[in-house]
Order: C-alpha cells, then sequence, then structure tokens
C-alpha cells in the first residue's frame, strides 16, 4: 500500500509543471527569433509530453488534451510532415498560456490548501479509500432554500466520511471544501450546488533521481527559525559563561557562534536564484503587448545571472513587468510616429539589472516620447494639484493613485492598476522607485532594492491613532492591564505574582494614548503599555539609514496592506533607555 | 450558552445570528453584514481560534470587532486569543452584565484602520 502524500505531490506537480511551461516558453521565442533547430523542437516536445503526463495524473483532463494536442502537432513536425511555422508556434504559445491558466487556476490550489491543512491522524486515516474533494459556495438564494453549509455537511455525511471540512481563504467571496472519503466517490449529479475538484492518487512514477532537490520556501524558513532559536540559546549560554567563568566553555562558547554564523549563511544562501527566472517572464509580455499596440521593439535583457533571494524574485516580478508594459503602452511610439520622427522604426526596451553593494538596481529604459510634462501638469492641475518642478515631482504625480494621463484604460498597463501600485510594491520591499526622462527620447525607470529580506512575525499594536509593531521573539506573552501602581521612578504593573515596571508606548513616542489597556510582556522585564492589540502579521522590514531618521528603539519600519507606515519597536534598545532613564 | 449570551444581550437592541459551528458562523458572515461577533472557543466543528482567524484573515472582515468567550482561563490562551486578533476576551463564567460591558465598546469603537 502506497501512503497518501498528495499534498507534497499536488505541490510537486505545479512547480515542475510551470518549469516545463517557461521552458516551452523559452524555446518558442528562441525558435521565433533565431529560427527552428532540431534541438529546440525536441525540447519542445519533451516538455509537452512530459506535462501530458504530470496533467493526467492530477486528472487535469483538459490540460492534458492540451498537451497531447501540442506533442502532436511536434510528432508532425519532427517527421518533417510541415514546417514549424510562425503560425504553429503561435498555436503552442497559446497552448502553453492555456495550460498555464489551467494549471493555475484555483482547483488546484483548493487541494493544496486543505491537503496543507490535514493532520497527521487525517492523512493517515486516508489509507486506501477513495479521496475525492467538493466545494460549496454559498449564496442568499441557496439559503432561502435551506442549501447551507450545516444541510450540505449532513447529506455529504451520508454519501462518505468527512474527513475535513473547511472554510477557503479566497479573494473576496467565502467557500467551503469537504474532504471526503469512502469505497467509492459520491454520486455529482446528487449534489448539483456542489464543484468538485480532481484529486489523484499519488502512486505517481518518481522522477528519475538527480543531485538536484526542490525544497518549499516555507521548509527553508523553518530551518532559519531553527537557527534563530539556536543563536538565542548561545546567547544564554554566553550569559551562564560570564558568571562562572570556564575556559573551555567560554571557547565552546566562541566555536558555536562560529558555525552559527556560518549555519545562517548557507541557508542564506540556498534562498539565492538567478534573476533570470523573473527576466525571461518579460520576453512573453513584450511579445504579446508589441503586437496589440502595433510597436516593433527589441528586448535587452542584462544581467540574468544576478542572484536574489527567491522571494525578492517573485515580489519583483509584477512590478517589473508592470514597468515593461507601461514602456510599450506610453512609452514606445508606433513604427508609423518612429518613421515619421526620423527615428529607427523598431524601438527598444532594457532591462537591465545589476548588484550595488547590498542593494540591487534594475533599471528599465525605452527610447520612447518621454514623458510629457505638459500633459502631466494640466492632468495635475485638474486635479487641483502643483505643477511638477523636477523629476522627482513628477514621478510622485505618476505615482498618484487613478492618475493617469490616458483617457481610457487599454489592455496593456493601465488597467486600474498603475504606477501606484508599482510604487507601492516596491517601498514593500524597502526599496525606491526613481525616474529619468528626456522629451522625445528615454522614459526610464530605477528599481532599488536591498538585497536581503529581513522578513519578521511581529505583533501589531495600537496607541493612540499610532500602530506599532512588536517583533514577536520579543513577545513572551500579552496581559490585560487592570490596575498599576505608582512608585516612586515608575509605574508598576502586575502580572501574575509580580510587578513589572510599565513602559507606555505613547510616553516614549509622544503619542497620547492614555491608559494602556494591554501589556505587551517580553522577557526583558518591563512591560510594554498599550492601547490596542490587532494581531499578528508578517512583514518586511525596512532598516532606517537616514542619520536623520534614525534612532535608538527603532528597528526599521514596514509597511502594511494598506499602504500604511508602521514603526518596529526595538524593544532591547527601548528597555536599555528606559532603564538607563530611570537610573538617572 | 447561545440562548444566554444573547439573552444578556438583549439591552443593545441589536439584531442576533446565530451559529451553532464555526463553518456556519463563516457562512452567516458571507451572507450577512455584522457589527460584532462573539464567539465560543468550543464549538464542534472548528477550533474558535481557526475561524478567528479566518475571519481576521479575511479582507472583508478584517475590521469586525470579534469578542471571545472561553471557559479556558489559562495564561496562554488568553494571549493567543488576543494575538490571534481578538478585540476582547471574556472568560466563562461571566455574568450577564460583564459581556454586556464587554460588547458595548466594541460598538461604538470606529473600525481600525
Amino acid at each position: 500500500m502506497t501512503e497518501f502524500s498528495a499534498d507534497e505531490f499536488a505541490a510537486d506537480f505545479r512547480e515542475e509543471a510551470l518549469a516545463h511551461l517557461q521552458q516551452i516558453t523559452r524555446l518558442l521565442l528562441d525558435v521565433e527569433r533565431d529560427g527552428v533547430t532540431p534541438e529546440s523542437v525536441d525540447g519542445l516536445f519533451r516538455s509537452f509530453h512530459t506535462l501530458k503526463g504530470l496533467c493526467g495524473m492530477v486528472g487535469l483532463e483538459r490540460a492534458a488534451t492540451l498537451s497531447h494536442e501540442a506533442e502532436s502537432l511536434l510528432t508532425r513536425v519532427r517527421r518533417g510532415q510541415h514546417p514549424l511555422s510562425g503560425e504553429r508556434v503561435d498555436r503552442l504559445l497559446d497552448a502553453a498560456r492555456a495550460l498555464q491558466d489551467i494549471i493555475e487556476h484555483r482547483e488546484a490550489s483548493v487541494l493544496s490548501q486543505v491537503l496543507s491543512q490535514l493532520t497527521e491522524a487525517e492523512r493517515a486515516g486516508l489509507g486506501d479509500a477513495v479521496v475525492s474533494l467538493c466545494t460549496f459556495t454559498p449564496t442568499p438564494e441557496r439559503a432561502a432554500r435551506n442549501v447551507n453549509v450545516a444541510s450540505v455537511r449532513e447529506r455529504l455525511g451520508q454519501a462518505a466520511r468527512i474527513v475535513r471540512a473547511m472554510p477557503l481563504q479566497e479573494g473576496g467571496q467565502v467557500r467551503f471544501a469537504f474532504l471526503l472519503a469512502g469505497h467509492a466517490a459520491p454520486d455529482p449529479t446528487l449534489f448539483p450546488e456542489l464543484e468538485w475538484v480532481p484529486v489523484a492518487r499519488s502512486e505517481a512514477p518518481r522522477q528519475p533521481t538527480s543531485t538536484a532537490v526542490r525544497v518549499d520556501i516555507p521548509r527553508l524558513d523553518e530551518v532559519m527559525r531553527m537557527v534563530g532559536a539556536l543563536m538565542h540559546t548561545r546567547a544564554r549560554l554566553e550569559l551562564i559563561n560570564q558568571e562562572v567563568r570556564d575556559d573551555r566553555l567560554e571557547e565552546l562558547v566562541a566555536r558555536m557562534s562560529r558555525q552559527l554564523r556560518g549555519m545562517r549563511e548557507a541557508v542564506t544562501r540556498l534562498r539565492l536564484v538567478p534573476l533570470g527566472d523573473v527576466l525571461s517572464r518579460l520576453e512573453l509580455v513584450v511579445r504579446d503587448v508589441s503586437r496589440e499596440r502595433g510597436v516593433q521593439v527589441r528586448l535587452l535583457l542584462e544581467g540574468e545571472e544576478v542572484q536574489v533571494d527567491k522571494l525578492l524574485v517573485e515580489r519583483l516580478a509584477d512590478p517589473l513587468l508592470h514597468l515593461a508594459r507601461n514602456a510599450l503602452t506610453h512609452g514606445l511610439e508606433t513604427t508609423d510616429v518612429r518613421r515619421a520622427e526620423g527615428k529607427p522604426e523598431s524601438g527598444t526596451l532594457s532591462v537591465v539589472a545589476r548588484r550595488e553593494g547590498e542593494s540591487l538596481c534594475v533599471r528599465v529604459e525605452d527610447d520612447g516620447r518621454g514623458i510629457d510634462r505638459q500633459q502631466v501638469t494640466e492632468r495635475a492641475r485638474g486635479l487641483g494639484l502643483p505643477a511638477p518642478v523636477t523629476t522627482t515631482d513628477l514621478l510622485d504625480l505618476l505615482c498618484r493613485p487613478g492618475f493617469s494621463t490616458r483617457p481610457q484604460a487599454d489592455l496593456g498597463a493601465g488597467r486600474g492598476v498603475g504606477l501606484d501600485v508599482v510604487a507601492q510594491a516596491i517601498r514593500a520591499l524597502g526599496g525606491r522607485l526613481s525616474l529619468e526622462t528626456e522629451p522625445g527620447r528615454m522614459t526610464a525607470f530605477m528599481v532599488k532594492v536591498p538585497l536581503s529580506l529581513v522578513i519578521v512575525d511581529v505583533l501589531l499594536v495600537e496607541v493612540g491613532a499610532e500602530i506599532y509593531a512588536v517583533p514577536r521573539p520579543e513577545v513572551d506573552r500579552v496581559i490585560e492591564i487592570e490596575a498599576v501602581l505608582l512608585v516612586e521612578g515608575g509605574t508598576l504593573v502586575q502580572d501574575g505574582a509580580r510587578a513589572r515596571p510599565l513602559l507606555r508606548v505613547g510616553d516614549l513616542f509622544g503619542v497620547d494614548g492614555g491608559a494602556p489597556r494591554y501589556g505587551v510582556v517580553s522577557d526583558r522585564g518591563p512591560v510594554l503599555g498599550v492601547d490596542r492589540l490587532l494581531g499578528m502579521q508578517e512583514v518586511v522590514v525596512q532598516t532606517l539609514t537616514d542619520p536623520l531618521v534614525a534612532r535608538p528603539g527603532l528597528a526599521g519600519t514596514t509597511e502594511l496592506g494598506s499602504g500604511r507606515l508602521v514603526l518596529i519597536l526595538d524593544v532591547p534598545a527601548l528597555v536599555r533607555d528606559a532603564l538607563r532613564g530611570a537610573a538617572a | 450558552m447561545r440562548k444566554m449570551v444573547m439573552a444578556a444581550l438583549r439591552p443593545l437592541q441589536a439584531s442576533f445570528v446565530e451559529a451553532g459551528t464555526g463553518l456556519e458562523a463563516i457562512e452567516k458572515l458571507a451572507l450577512e453584514t455584522f457589527e460584532a461577533i462573539t464567539l465560543d472557543l468550543n464549538m464542534p466543528d472548528m477550533h474558535g481560534l481557526e475561524v478567528l482567524s479566518f475571519v481576521r484573515n479575511h479582507q472583508a472582515y478584517q475590521k469586525v470587532p470579534v469578542l471571545v468567550v472561553s471557559t479556558r482561563g489559562e495564561d496562554d490562551t488568553r494571549t493567543q486569543v488576543l494575538a490571534a486578533g481578538a478585540t476582547a476576551y471574556l472568560t466563562k463564567p461571566f455574568t450577564p452584565r460583564q459581556i454586556l460591558d464587554a460588547l458595548r465598546p466594541l460598538l461604538v469603537e470606529a473600525p481600525v484602520d
């Protein structure tokens, strides 16, 4: 009996299928640019063939059929029955896009969401049973007919064993997923209100062994967290050593520090991938948009080999794609216009990435019409905003939500998400967006982001109208403050049997917060008093490098999803300062 | 328990919708708009914390105040609940007066940014 491990399988499937699609796209674009070679046809054939098998295994029938058709087309090309013409390349690219849609379709994500939350026991309980998965979307109409999550659950429960019923975390709507096990899958016609998601068993043949393994980022994060925990342990050992003063212990602690640093660096390096993964995605976008808009464009890519954190690559993809689309829709002129202006008919879009110290710089430049200052000024006036003086003003205006000089949104850029979204995404990465433009000649957007993304879990707290973030490792417990005790030189708060000094976060930052209702207890003695607790969140830390802003007690800033900037507290420094102040 | 809570909250002169399980609660949330939620950690199908984290992770319900009630009075439960985004926490047993006092401020407070 094979153990059911479809969760890993689902994740592997997606990862691998998308890698093949990326390969297919790259080969097709090569063919289009440099002509057909037997190797490229073979490569395409192999990838489509593998995709067919993969999709078949997870029950994505339509995707399997599509891959099969592509494979047949390539077989005929291989046999010399017809050439790989431009039209056929288009058909294959369309197929690749359709496949991508299907694979990224929510069904796959429903499966992985449900499977990822199964407990060990639930998973083991699946045994040899036939597993099926369906979803139910509640609507007022259904509720009026008494078709609701409770009634659906009851009826499903009669047809099979419900292993797990759970709400799905999706954009706007609420859906429920039911994972069922039984001797046979329930008859879908008996449940017209449900959508069924294909589930495959994991008896799938394994890929031939290679020296590379795919590892999910969360697993690397887990390792990183453990390294962090080890460092904490080391720090405590060192404290003990300061008390007992033992040479052997001291040497071991020093050695352990070096080893831990090495380990942290090694884990950090594991997360690095070449930037080429994102840049190659640009090729497809450029090709599509330039066709749509009737512009001719040459794409120059540089810096594909630069190694960057996987997460950074993922988060940079959308902003860069957007900037490239912008360049093609707003920047580059059509062939006729370029000819009339005496420019080369084909425009150039260059995307150049390089490392600059601890930052990654990407420059997206087009040799198009430049940004029309006049037009921006008029639009600014229309909105009651001051006219731009410097290029920075210009960029600020362009990055305002809803600011567009285009009369209507078109397909490429300007689908309601504009530069504001790009700028916000870059800021969230702790980076900066800047602009250079010359009328009639060029526009360049420069993205500069720190190479090392520092991501931490924080507890968000509220004081007055301000929100602060306390790094999770500093939070030992949270208490409700019922009464405080005023003593000479400060305030004490009751924490179980102990009284601890209270530090009002409001006082530290000059924010009027009233009497704190909650206390964040760290293992550093004092309790941080706040008005409200807003919850845990994972945020990207932006360190404060500007000496005018940086101050002890602040570990950095972060931007919340709402765009709100929040200060991250450096608890050890705050506590140190406060104790020193009290002593003085 | 639900009947008791609703009886205790009657002075608020609000209308109540009750749900017997976590899934039902989330369904109700999807179909109607609410000014506040009281949530018992002890439910037949889901843990109250799961419901709470679902609510907090969902854009549409992020700002709805949630009062969590539970028999578990241990400190770590309280920490977990508050860290998971509960607006307030009340330990059973409580008097009608206590739950009323706990919920009333949640209804007038402006939603969090």
